[in-house]
C-alpha cells in the first residue's frame, strides 16, 4: 500500500467528530455567556481581572475553534505537508495584513 | 476507500485536493482583506447607526450554532459516503444544506432589520464594511448550499458511490472553510462589540 493510500484509509471515527463538535459548542456557549449584559456586569464588579482580559480570551477561544475545525473536520491532521503549507502561509499573511491595516488606521496605538 | 479516479501529485495528495487547498489559501487572503478593513475602520463612523444600535445577540447566536452544527453534519455526510451508506449520506447532506439555508435566512432577516434601523451600504463606514464583509460570506454560504444540493441529487440518483468520496471531501473543505470564516467574523465583528 502506498503512503497516500495508507493516509486516505486512516479515517477518523464518528466519536472524534462528536467530541470536537461538543467542545466547539461549549466554547461558543461560553463566548456568548460572557457578553450577556447581566453576566458582564457581574464579572466587571466581582472579577475585574477577568474583565480586563475578556477580549484576548475571546480571540484565543476563536483561534482554538478555528484550529479545531481545520485540524479535525478539514482533516489537516492527516493532510500534513503541502496542504498545510499552501493553506497556512496565506493564512499567516492574511493575519499579518489585518494587523498592519489596523496599525495603519491608528489601532493599538495610545495617543 | 481511496478515490479510484483521483490522480496523485508527486507530493502524495490528489491534484484536485491540492488545487482546492490552494484555492482556500487565496480565500484566506480575500476574507483577510475584508476582515482587516472592517477592523481598521471599526469605531470610525461619524454618523449612526452604530454597531450597538443594530446588533442582536439572539439572532447571531442561533445562526452561529446552526452553521457550527452544519459543519458536523458535513463530516457525517462524508463519513457515510465513505461507508457506502447512500441513504444516511443523503440525509446528512440535506441536513448540512438545511443548516446553511437557516443561516442565510437569519442573515437576510438581520440585513432587513439593519436596513429598517437606518443602516445601508452607503450610510457610514460601519455599514459599508459590515455589509461587504458579511454579504460576501453569505454569498459563499449560498454557493455552498447549491453545491451540497447538487451532491444530494447526485447521491439520490446513485451517482455518488464511495469511489467518489473526493467529490464530497472537497465540498466539505469548502463548507468548513465558510464555517471558520464565520468563527472569525463572529468574534471580531459581534463578540468584540459586546465585550468592550
Amino acid at each position: 500500500m502506498s503512503d497516500h493510500e495508507a493516509q486516505s484509509h486512516a479515517h477518523p471515527p464518528v466519536s472524534l467528530y462528536v467530541k470536537v463538535i461538543s467542545t466547539l459548542t461549549l466554547i461558543t456557549a461560553f463566548e456568548i455567556l460572557i457578553i450577556v449584559p447581566p453576566v458582564k456586569a457581574w464579572y466587571h464588579e466581582h472579577l475585574p481581572a477577568f474583565a480586563a482580559i475578556v477580549v484576548p480570551v475571546i480571540l484565543i477561544l476563536s483561534a482554538v475553534k478555528f484550529w479545531a475545525v481545520v485540524y479535525f473536520f478539514m482533516h489537516l491532521r492527516q493532510d500534513h505537508g503541502t496542504p498545510r503549507m499552501v493553506f497556512g502561509f496565506p493564512l499567516g499573511l492574511a493575519a499579518l495584513m489585518i494587523i498592519v491595516l489596523m496599525l495603519l488606521n491608528g489601532h493599538f496605538v495610545s495617543h | 476507500m481511496v478515490d479510484a479516479h483521483a490522480e496523485y501529485t508527486s507530493l502524495g495528495i490528489p491534484h484536485r485536493k491540492l488545487g482546492f487547498w490552494t484555492f482556500l489559501g487565496s480565500e484566506c487572503m480575500f476574507f483577510g482583506s475584508l476582515i482587516g478593513t472592517y477592523l481598521a475602520y471599526r469605531g470610525k463612523s461619524l454618523t449612526g447607526p452604530y454597531p450597538h444600535d443594530t446588533f442582536s445577540v439572539q439572532v447571531t447566536t442561533i445562526s452561529t450554532f446552526t452553521l457550527l452544527a452544519s459543519s458536523f453534519f458535513m463530516v457525517m455526510a462524508l463519513h457515510y459516503v465513505r461507508e457506502g451508506k447512500r441513504f444516511a449520506a443523503g440525509a446528512w447532506l440535506l441536513a448540512t444544506a438545511g443548516g446553511g439555508l437557516i443561516f442565510v435566512g437569519f442573515q437576510a432577516f438581520e440585513f432587513t432589520e439593519f436596513y429598517h434601523k437606518g443602516l445601508s451600504l452607503s450610510k457610514n463606514l460601519y455599514g459599508t464594511t459590515f455589509f461587504v464583509l458579511t454579504g460576501f460570506h453569505g454569498a459563499h454560504v449560498s454557493g455552498g448550499i447549491l453545491w451540497l444540493l447538487s451532491l444530494f441529487v447526485m447521491n439520490a440518483q446513485g451517482k455518488l458511490p464511495k469511489e467518489k468520496e473526493m467529490d464530497v471531501e472537497i465540498a466539505g473543505l469548502y463548507w468548513h472553510f465558510v464555517d471558520i470564516v464565520w468563527i472569525i467574523i463572529f468574534s471580531c465583528v459581534y463578540l468584540l462589540e459586546f465585550a468592550q
